[in-house]
């Protein structure tokens, strides 16, 4: 727990001063009563489909953090992204798996990767099969216009849809 | 079947046998707590797919006397700021800080914070080196080698 109340002073004052972090716009608990539920913003990557959005993000951490990954995952049905369920926000980032973590992670690193996963989607691991199957055939005019449309409120159709 | 068969999926033998177990232990506890039996018949009681969950934590983690054999780091050879990536805490902030270094690596962690970890991992938390996949090395500088190191006609 102490080491969270730490994080929380760290990551303010990389917030404010450190420009490598500049497109985290928030990153702090939800109440200052519950260190276990945070928050965060952040800006689309520049020259990305995702560039002039914000999106947020849930943070939930459990007591046996550092040693397990905390759950992070997009508000739902913000965030078209090819390893992103829309519906839920789930994110498939291996970093944030248990067989993957390391203690020696911190939140402000994992808001950071997850950054930048939205500027680098991964077909191999897709949660979002329709934006998988155009970055896998190099279709970037077609899966940025998708992701644009999307985030400007196109709809998604039935939640089946992406299956079939 | 009863209502609480029926919500928790269970039928009378399981119940049963469940009981038998129950008293078998309660028997063996009063006796002299022949621990092996007891853990076997205790494991019997978890379902089998958690039972599985239990022996992989298991093995996943570097065994006991690894971990006590970490080389401890000195107090005089611990920077002013050096902090463990673990906790976070600056290891000078403890008087007596008992910091131990990764052999191959040299990343050093509080002692107390990399055993919980290395408990359930093999790998360095900053390097993700795997600590087991070392081999100890042999000291060969200390080996003498004979000039006539050869054969006899």
């Amino acid at each position: 727990m102490s080491r969270l109340v730490k994080e929380y002073v760290k990551i303010a004052d990389a917030l404010k001063n450190d420009p490598t972090f500049s497109h985290i716009l928030t990153l702090a608990p939800v109440s200052d009563e519950n260190l276990h539920k945070w928050e965060a913003t952040l800006t689309g990557p520049p020259e990305t489909a995702y560039n002039g959005h914000k999106f947020n993000l849930q943070i939930d951490i459990d007591d046996e953090y550092p040693l397990k990954p905390p759950r992070v995952q997009f508000q739902p049905q913000t965030a078209p992204h090819c390893n992103v369920e829309f519906d839920s926000g789930r994110i498939c980032l291996d970093l944030l798996e248990a067989n993957h973590w390391s203690p020696a992670w911190d939140l402000l690193h994992c808001i950071h990767a997850i950054w930048l996963l939205l500027a680098n989607p991964e077909p191999d691991s897709p949660l979002d099969i329709d934006l998988a199957c155009l970055v896998r055939a190099k279709d970037y005019t077609a899966h940025d216009a998708l992701v644009k449309y999307y985030l400007n409120g196109g709809s998604r159709g039935p939640a089946t849809r992406s299956k079939r | 079947m009863s209502a609480y068969e029926e919500e928790h999926a269970t039928t009378q033998a399981t119940v049963d046998n469940r009981r038998d177990l129950r008293e078998q232990i309660h028997e063996l506890y009063q006796e002299n707590g022949n621990s092996n039996v007891l853990l076997q018949l205790l494991s019997q009681l978890i379902p089998e797919s958690m039972q599985e969950e239990l022996l992989q934590d298991q093995k996943q983690g570097c065994p006991d006397d690894y971990v006590d054999s970490l080389p401890r780091v000195k107090n005089d050879k611990i920077g002013h700021h050096e902090a463990c990536s673990i906790c976070c805490c600056n290891y000078r902030e403890d008087d007596y800080p008992l910091v131990v270094e990764l052999p191959h690596c040299g990343h050093r962690f509080d002692l107390e914070c990399v055993a919980v970890w290395l408990s359930k991992s093999t790998t360095c938390p900053l390097c993700r080196d795997d600590v087991l996949s070392h081999k100890p090395k042999i000291d060969v500088s200390q080996v003498e080698i004979e000039d006539d190191w050869g054969m006899y006609g």
